[in-house]
């Protein structure tokens, strides 16, 4: 009893967490940007260094502030007007952009104080980059199902236990709800982010097959009906299509190029994937959610195997 | 074993000879595959390369359409029991994929010179690469085929289940092969080519090893 | 209150998102106290 109604509190306060959290840029993505697309503004958190000085209006008047970034590098923040509690402030928060004439930073908007909790802003990504703390789980899910399918198949065609033979079809269906949300909720971040529902990226090819090993597993079953036969038999095809998985899931993806993050061609896939990994904040929220997740699996996979006990019982006393 | 696959392999094949069942229909099949193919593309010119996606898509449906047949039939004539009397599982899979092994590669070597000589647009630039890759595509296809054909023998619905349980096992087969035919046609580098030859090769072991492994449970009831 | 909501529409997504989790582990658990009750 209890643990649900924790699992529930953690979920939503992670999912709340992840999706509010603002994303904030620094000065390389400033910089980044002052190459790529001089125009455009982006949110950058900074901490004041010096309180600097007004400007008179041969330099453009507005207030000149020093400020330093998350990562210790320095530069100049130029403000209209003299910002709001400069007497107290120790950061900001602003919608900036690299003004490379006058070597400094062009503040539009002061959103706030700098928040202590943020996730990198990543180039091309932005807001849309919150999409992991649920894509990436369910497909993981995903994944981690279809291994668990196949363990009790195995146990089955090693201890003939019908009970080993419903943990696996219950495992692949719940696989299978995973699999179309991971499909559904990229499909549209696709066509929001790349332009298009579907590109068949390598990771989108893996999935898709994934949906049809799914599929035909279930085919596969509702073609048979000895209880015997069909736990058999679709033990088999579940182990001999998990030979095939790893490609598509682990090799695939990365040795071609592609749309994902981490394929073969990724080289400035920003700091979710560089070199130092994803960003620590983001990969903390990501991986307790897929401990949300892995435990509301457990739950599904508990209450399927006891309504299947039930049915069981009502199927021995009925006449 | 050996000596019960070569057994098997020989039942088969004779019998096979004797009603030409499967051979007639396949040849017709691959005929009015690519009689479609060539009405459909009446004028068009097509690259190369899509030309070689074509060759592998009448390729995985002439085999999907005939390699069910050797363990159906075995159902179907109620002959399935006597074969477990009289031969080891091991010797059993074996020879059928053996005879499986054998109509593949007679299949695609008749739709491959179908190919060749129709479409003219399909010029091969390196026939010994080319080779190589049909070869391994050929036992690619037997072999990850041969343990499914013995799985849906056992289902209700044997016809339309065979292609849908075959194709997301066969697709890292179908996309290494098709790429390294297209090198072969493009006429690019040896080197290019490797790592899918790599693959094609690393599948047919592990997808031979587990169905040799898994056809004792599938086979005895 | 609509002002805030129109400058930060992330909080009308986490809205959006609580009440799909709430829904969800509601239904969950009514579920689970049926089976329990026809254990």
């Amino acid at each position: 009893m209890w643990w649900k109604i924790l699992l529930f509190f953690w979920i939503a306060v992670l999912s709340s967490i992840g999706i509010v959290t603002p994303i904030a840029g620094d000065l390389g993505s400033l910089g980044m940007y002052a190459q790529m697309d001089a125009e455009k503004i982006i949110p950058v958190k900074f901490t004041v260094v010096d309180k600097g000085k007004v400007l008179t209006s041969k330099d453009g008047g507005g207030w000149l502030l020093r400020g330093r970034d998350a990562y210790g590098r320095e530069a100049d923040f130029h403000f209209p007007e003299r910002p709001d509690n400069l007497d107290r402030a120790e950061g900001y928060f602003v919608s900036a952009r690299y003004d490379s004439e006058h070597h400094r930073v062009e503040v539009h908007e002061v959103r706030g104080d700098a928040p202590a909790f943020s996730f990198p802003f990543i180039p091309g990504l932005e807001e849309r980059a919150k999409i992991i703390f649920f894509h990436v789980p369910m497909a993981w899910m995903t994944v981690i199902a279809f291994l668990v399918s196949m363990w009790y198949g195995i146990r089955y065609l090693r201890k003939k236990d019908m009970e080993d033979d419903y943990r696996s079809a219950a495992s692949a269906g719940l696989g299978l709800l995973f699999c179309i949300l991971a499909t559904t909720t990229g499909s549209l971040w696709a066509k929001f982010n790349w332009g298009s529902f579907w590109n068949w990226d390598p990771r989108e090819t893996s999935i898709f097959v994934l949906l049809l090993i799914y599929g035909a597993y279930f085919a596969l079953r509702s073609a048979i009906e000895i209880e015997e036969k069909r736990a058999t038999l679709s033990a088999v095809y579940s182990i001999i299509a998990a030979v095939t998985v790893p490609f598509f899931i682990f090799i695939m993806p990365r040795i071609m190029p592609g749309l994902h993050p981490g394929s073969a061609d990724d080289a400035n896939a920003g700091p979710v994937l560089s070199s130092g990994g994803m960003d620590a904040a983001m990969r903390m929220v990501l991986y307790s959610m897929l401990g949300g997740f892995l435990a509301l699996y457990i739950w599904l996979m508990r209450i399927r195997m006891r309504l299947h006990r039930i049915q069981l019982k009502r199927a021995e006393t009925a006449p | 074993m050996i000596r019960q696959a070569l057994a098997v392999f020989r039942k088969d094949l004779a019998s096979e000879l004797r009603t030409r069942y499967a051979i007639n229909a396949l040849l017709m099949f691959v005929v009015v595959t690519l009689a479609v193919i060539m009405f459909a593309l009446a004028g068009e010119t097509l690259s190369p390369g899509a030309l070689t996606g074509m060759l592998w898509v009448v390729m995985f449906f002439a085999a999907m359409s005939g390699l069910s047949r050797s363990f159906v039939a075995e159902e179907e004539r109620g002959t399935t029991m006597t074969l477990q009397l009289l031969a080891t599982p091991m010797g059993v899979y074996l020879g059928k994929l053996l005879f499986n092994l054998v109509l593949v590669m007679a299949l695609n070597l008749f739709i491959v010179l179908l190919f060749l000589l129709t479409m003219d647009q399909f010029v091969v630039k390196q026939f010994g690469l080319f080779w190589v890759v049909m070869l391994l595509g050929s036992l690619g296809i037997a072999s990850a085929t041969t343990i499914i054909a013995a799985i849906i023998a056992k289902a209700n619905t044997k016809g339309t289940l065979f292609p849908v349980l075959s194709f997301p096992v066969l697709l890292p087969l179908l996309m290494a092969g098709i790429n390294a035919t297209k090198i072969a046609v493009e006429d690019q580098h040896w080197d290019a080519v490797w790592p899918d030859l790599q693959l094609l090769a690393s599948y047919i072991v592990v997808i031979t090893t587990v169905s040799f492994l898994l056809f004792d449970f599938v086979w005895k009831d | 209150m609509y002002e805030f909501l129109e400058q930060n529409s992330i909080y009308v997504v986490m809205t959006i998102v609580l009440m799909i989790w709430t829904g969800f582990f509601i239904y969950l658990y009514r579920i689970d106290r049926q089976i329990k009750e026809l254990e």
